[in-house]
Order: C-alpha cells, then structure tokens, then sequence
C-alpha cells in the first residue's frame, strides 16, 4: 500500500515535472517565436532620416527603427533613401518602383498619396491585421492603439474600403499651414498679427515703409507651389457654400477625391464662380508686399532668418527648421491666415478661413507606412517581420515617444495652447497653429492635387503667366478649365467604383 | 594574323557565312559583344519602351493602351508651341554662338608668335572644362539674382535704372539664359577649332603671306574655309546638345516665370519625373528624337555629298 501510494506519489511528482517542462518548452518556444525574425529587411525612408542632425521630430523615427532593429540582433535592418528632392519626386519614385516592384521590403512616406492608397493589386491590405490585436500594445485590435477613433485609417482608406496605409497620429487639433513673423522687427515698427485681412494688408504696408520686405512668396524654384496655401485658404473661405454642397460623405469637413472630383464633374464647382476670380485679384493686390523678384526662383539664402523678410510660410514640418536655425536669433512667432471681410471684399464674410495642407484634420499625421505586395511575394516571413516593425512603431508607446520630439507635441483636441505650452514664448510661436483650432479645421478640399498633381503644378504656371502679366484671369481660366475636365474624366475613369454615372 | 583579315573582292561571296569566317572574326565580334549589348540594354530598349509607352496611359495600376491620344494632347497642348519657340531660339543663338566666339579666339591664340604664351592662353580657355555645368549655371543664376551680380555691377557704374529681376522678367529671361556662360568659349569647342587650325599647311599660309595677304584676307579667305568640317560638326553637336538638354532652364528658372522659359525637354521631364505621365513625357520624348534624327540625317547627308565622307 504505502509502495503503492509512493508509486502514485513518484508518478504524480514525476507527471509534474513533465508538465512543467512542457510548459517550459511551450513558453520557450512562444518566446523562441517572438525573437526568431532574421536576415535582411529593407525599408524605403523619406529623406536622410539618420542623418537629419538638429531634427529630433525627423531622427525620432530612426531611433524607433533603431529600437526595433534592437530587439532583433539577427536581423539587418537597411534603409533605401526614397529618390527626388520634392514630394512630387519622391512619389513619382515610388510609383516607378512600386510599378517595377522593385521597392524594399517597407517605405515610409510623409503623404499618404492616392496613388498608394488606392494601388489595391500592389500594396499589401492591412484590414485583417488591424483587428487583431498588436504584439506591442495592451488593447484588444491593433486598430485601437490609433488615436480620435483610428480617424487616421478612415481617411486614408483606399477605394475597396482596405488599409493599405498605416500612419503615426497627430492627436491634437493644430493645424499645418500658418505664417511665421519676426517679432522684433513687427515690435519695432509698432505692429501686431492681422485679426483680418484688411489688416493684414495694413501692417504689410507699415513693413514696407519701413525699408522691409513684408513678405518672401515663393512662386518658383522648389517651392513654387506654396502660394497654392493662401489660394485654398482665400477661395474656401469665399466659397463656403460650395464646399458644403460638395462635402457629401463621412468624414465631414474633408473633401475626398471622389467628392472634389464629383463636385467639378457635376459643377457645383467651376472657374466660372466670380469667386474665383477675386481669389486671384485679392493675391495679384497682395503681391504688392510680396520680394521684389517673385517671380523668380528665391534666392538660395534664408532671408527671413537674415531679418530682411519679415513674414515667411511655414508648417509644422518646417518648424524645426526655423527653431534649429542658428542664425534666428531674434522673436518670432506665428499667426494664420485672417479671413477677408466684407469691408475687404464684395465676397467677404465673417467666417473663419479652413486650413490646407496635410490631410489637416484632426488626428492627422505625417509619418506613414506601407508594405508592396513584393514583399508578401518574398515568404510569410518576411511579411511577418516587415508587420511586425510596423505595429512596433505604430503602438502606443512609440507614438508618444514620436509625439514627445515634434514641434507641436500630441494633446487632447480643444486643449487651449496656454495648457499645452507653459513658456510664453512658445505660445507666441505656435500661436497660429491653434487659433482657430478644430473649428474647419478641412483642408485637402478643394484640391486637385490630391487626384492630379501634374493639374496642380500647370495651375502654379498660369498662376505666374497672370502674375506677370501676360494673361488675364479669363484666359487662365479658360486655358484651365479643359485640363481640368480632363483631369476629371481620368480620374472617373480610374474609379468605377464611384459609380459617377449616377451623378 | 592582321593580314588574314582581308576581303574578298567577290562580291557575291563577301558575305558568305562559313565556320571559316565565323572562327576567324569570332574573337572581334567578343570584343565588340560588351559594348553593343550595353548599347542594347541601356540606349535602344529604354528608346523602344519609350516609344511604345507612348501609346500608353500609365498609372501604378499599370498600363492602358491609348493610341494616338498622348500625341494629340501633345499637338493641342498650347504650351508646348512656346516651348518649341523657346528651343529654337536657344539652339539658334548657340549655333550663332559655336560659329563665332570659340573661332575667333582660337584664330587670335593661334597667331600668337611666342609658343609659351600661347600654351598659357590654352591653358586659359581648356582649364574651365573641368568646372561642372552645373556649378557655372549655379553661379549665373546668382549674377542674375535680384540682388545679385549683375545688378550690383550696374549700380556701381551708375546704370541703377537698367536693374530687374532678369529670371523674373518674361521679356529678358529668354535673352538671361542665352548670355549663360558669355563670353560662350567653350574648351572642347575652342580645341576643335584649334586642332583645325593646326592642320592646315603651313606653306599655304606662306605662300598667302608671300602674296600680301593681310592676317584677316589669310583667315577669311583660307582658314575659315578649311575649318567647314569643324563647323559643321560643331552645328551638329550643338543642335543636338540643345533639342535634348534642359538643365539651364530647369536649374535657372524651372522653365518660368510661367511658361515664359519651357523647352520641351523639361517638359518631358517633369511629365515623367514630377506628374509620373509616363506616356505623355514619351510622347514629348519621341517627338524630340525624331527631330535630333531629321537633323543628324540631314547633317550626314551634307556631309557626305561635299566631303565624300561617310
């Protein structure tokens, strides 16, 4: 009996024993799982991001790339610079590549352009994975870590409803375009930022009788395209109703390819709309203030930061740059665009301009990623690794730690900027980034750059043909309005799913 | 071995293919195989591709017959006559330009007496070849700056009312590129004219003096005639130089302002580059080709009816 019981015993500490080496086995094989990703990973990165020196909003990434890279000591993380100098480049560069199916492993991109969006045969959907939850992160779906209810991911969803872009989010409500003055030449001459146009116009005017050039508009070289941002600013606020009667789908307050194009197509908008024309007049009377030369490609010296200039365009992107600058050793800050009034304009109203740019709703971010189908092709593993660094740098943790390095950090949307930022001095700075906050805070409206970029760079040409003089406002209109039916029908064309017959 | 390669002077037998003939040019046709097949990989199929994706619409979602429609909308385009416009004139005022400056200052260096000087005054017009293009545009582009060279020079010699933004100004910046590089003698130019003259015998050149010719009657009457070949083959080199480059006008003024400065090259560029209009920017490309190739033809064909040179 007792032999028998201690043959039970010596059984049953024995199965123990087995059992734990089972488990033991298991939990090492998960954690033998977890670590097993090896060999080479490619990742296709917007510029020089390991070697952005005074740039932590820009080497942040680097460094979570790093981390991940970190985690895995078999594997070899390479980094492809993505090609081209301008936006437009980079992207004509990875629609080569993505075409050629020669992209790395992983790119990364600053916009996240129809073109990737919307390439559903060629870029990896994420769709499935977002529902699943994130090795990284604590929440049940990986599609939770994205702030303001993934807003990021719906407004960037391709025309099959996928996820073919997962991006890193601006939680707050800050929006991207504004001006940035120089404070000490605007306390010399006894000046404050513009609350309206007619103001703006009045200070600019003060600034020039005081031996400065009020304000550097580029209209050529590499940065030609920037006078576009006051266009949008002045035309949108002007024409308020068409872009309500066009803002036909959820997200509101953000016009979509479908919706512009769908707008133009049916003509609810059109050159045609007085409108449109005093945009154009109230730039051509503004140029009054703007270089003496802007015309031509600006010079290659930063004469805002020589205090020769003293308001300039900036956006959040380019606020390192400024804060980083050596040379800016005097006050600066930033106020937006003042709407034009009705004392400004027989089309003025008391609405608050929208702002342009990147996405510029809230919850918009700047750092997105995507996997070619390339990579799907080269094994399960490799797609398993390239998701994986992905969901790393995308989980909660990193997106603080991405947060923490920009210029304008994350914060709750409707955060009034004194709370956000403690140093008065950083209040004055990023001001104009604020205020107004959320409120129409669009942008990508009415903009047929999103579907066009090559109708956009011929609007900056006939821009400047009317600038100099050599066209008036109906010639470039009606020189326009073909390229644009045209632009339209292709883009029609390329989407069936939008099913325009119906319109 | 050299003497073995000979041919036959029956003619219906020349170009018989025996293993013979296939061992003995074996070894030449290796040597050549390199070269023709990066001919092949890098010139003749990106020209074929180009050509066919011409007739294409090209987006990441891939390629859609068109026919004609890019070259129509090539025709139609009302910007692209301007560009034309602005290519002729460039590649005039520089065919001007090669038959003029490099040739009198080769002809001037030429009848310098002291041999060392005038090994420094070569010396002085070859050494800017090493200067990259682009550093040279680079500079231009300042003089012509609002604030830059040009205008600083003319307000110093009290001429302040002929300053302007002369990249920024439509009506000069055409003329604002043409001056690039003045006084435009460019060191392979000025060699091959120089080379030219070095040709030509000296007992010709002695026996005009002996006959009371003067330095200029010598150089109107005996060099210049002479170096025609030279002419022409510089003509060629420029024209074609100018139908296919665009790096002035892109890194000077980006083909602005408006479209004040475009030459369809640019234009091709920025439709391939910048819009990724694949078939279009092949379009403006094949359009391009075929005129550097009616060029070049008629050029070899000139050449070879006064020269008797194939």
């Amino acid at each position: 009996m007792n032999s028998s019981r201690t043959a039970s015993t010596r059984t049953f500490f024995t199965l123990c024993i087995l059992l734990v080496c089972l488990m033991a086995a298991v939990v090492g094989s998960s954690a033998q799982d977890a670590t097993e990703f090896s060999g080479e990973l490619r990742i296709a990165v917007w510029g020089q991001i390991d070697q952005a020196v005074g740039r932590p909003d820009v080497t942040v990434v680097h460094d979570m790339l790093q981390q991940w890279q970190a985690m895995y000591p078999d594997v070899q993380l390479g980094y492809d610079y993505i090609g081209g100098t301008n936006v437009s480049e980079r992207f004509t560069w990875i629609n080569t590549n993505l075409l050629a199916g020669t992209l790395p492993d992983v790119v990364m991109i600053y916009f996240p352009g129809p073109d990737v969006t919307n390439a559903v045969d060629l870029v990896y959907n994420f769709a499935d994975d977002l529902q699943q939850p994130n090795p990284y992160s604590t929440n049940a779906a990986w599609r939770e870590d994205f702030p303001l209810d993934g807003l990021v991911l719906n407004q960037t969803q391709s025309s099959d409803s996928g996820n073919r872009v997962i991006g890193f989010t601006l939680s707050g409500d800050s929006g991207v375009t504004t001006y940035a003055y120089n404070q000490t030449i605007f306390d010399e001459v006894g000046i404050e930022p513009p609350t309206t146009w007619g103001e703006f116009m009045q200070i600019q005017q003060t600034l020039k009788d005081a031996g400065y050039t009020p304000f550097q508009m580029p209209t050529a070289g590499s940065l030609g395209w920037v006078w576009n941002w006051a266009e949008w600013i002045i035309r949108e606020q002007l024409m308020e109703d068409v872009i309500s009667a066009c803002d036909i789908e959820e997200p509101r307050n953000l016009l979509n390819d479908k919706e512009v194009v769908r707008c133009i197509a049916t003509g609810t908008f059109t050159l045609q709309d007085p409108r449109m024309a005093e945009t154009w007049e109230l730039l051509q009377q503004w140029s009054q203030y703007w270089q003496e030369d802007f015309l031509a490609p600006p010079p290659d010296v930063d004469l805002f930061a020589q205090g020769e200039v003293a308001i300039i365009n900036t956006m959040n992107l380019w606020l390192g740059q400024i804060a980083a600058n050596p040379n800016i050793t005097f006050d600066w800050g930033t106020f937006y665009q003042p709407p034009v009034t009705a004392a400004d304009s027989e089309f003025g109203n008391d609405l608050l301009p929208r702002r342009v740019g990147n996405l510029g709703q809230a919850g918009s971010g700047s750092v997105y990623f995507f996997i070619p189908n390339t990579t799907v092709d080269r094994g399960p593993e490799r797609l398993a690794m390239a998701r994986d660094l992905i969901q790393y740098v995308t989980a909660p943790d990193q997106l603080a730690q991405w947060c923490s390095q920009q210029p304008i950090p994350c914060y709750e949307p409707g955060t009034p900027i004194e709370e956000v930022y403690t140093d008065p001095v950083m209040v004055e700075r990023m001001r104009g980034f604020f205020e107004p906050g959320a409120y129409n805070n669009g942008g990508a409206s009415l903009n047929w750059a999103t579907f066009d970029r090559a109708l956009d760079a011929e609007w900056s040409r006939l821009f400047v043909e009317y600038m100099s003089g050599s066209m008036t406002i109906e010639e470039v209109f009606a020189e326009f309005q073909p390229l644009l039916d045209d632009s339209v029908q292709r883009a029609i064309s390329a989407h069936p799913e939008w099913g325009a017959d119906s319109w | 071995m050299a003497s073995q390669v000979t041919f036959s002077a029956s003619a219906p037998r020349r170009y018989r293919i025996n293993l013979e003939r296939l061992r003995h040019f074996a070894p030449l046709y290796l040597m050549v195989l390199p070269t023709v097949v990066m001919l092949l990989i890098f010139f003749y199929y990106p020209a074929i591709n180009g050509f066919l994706t011409s007739f294409h619409y090209v987006d990441v979602r891939g390629w859609r017959w068109v026919g004609l429609d890019n070259y129509e909308r090539l025709f139609s385009d009302a910007r692209l006559g301007q560009s034309f416009k602005n290519l002729f004139f460039l590649a005039g005022f520089n065919v001007l330009v090669v038959t003029t400056m490099p040739l009198i200052v080769a002809a001037l260096i030429f009848r310098v007496k002291s041999t060392v000087a005038q090994f420094w005054w070569r010396i002085v017009f070859v050494i800017p070849i090493v200067v990259p293009a682009v550093a040279i545009i680079l500079v231009w582009r300042w003089m012509y700056a609002a604030d830059g060279g040009l205008n600083i020079l003319l307000n110093l010699i009290g001429l302040g009312d002929l300053t302007r933004s002369w990249l920024g100004d439509r009506d000069v910046v055409m003329w604002a590129l043409a001056f690039t590089n003045f006084p435009w003698v460019a060191g392979i130019n000025f060699l091959i004219y120089y080379a030219g003259l070095q040709e030509i015998s000296s007992e010709i050149l002695d026996a005009a003096v002996v006959d009371g010719a003067t330095s200029f009657r010598r150089f109107r009457s005996i060099e210049l005639p002479l170096l025609r070949p030279q002419m022409r083959l510089l003509v060629l080199l420029t024209l074609i130089y100018w139908m296919r480059s665009f790096e002035l006008p892109m890194i000077m003024t980006n083909g602005g302002p408006g479209y004040a400065s475009m030459v369809p090259g640019l234009r091709m560029f920025y439709a391939i580059n910048r819009d990724f209009d694949l078939g279009y920017g092949s379009a403006i490309g094949t359009i391009l080709f075929l005129i550097v190739l009616v060029i070049t033809l008629v050029q070899i064909r000139l050449t070879r009816t006064r020269d008797d040179v194939v």
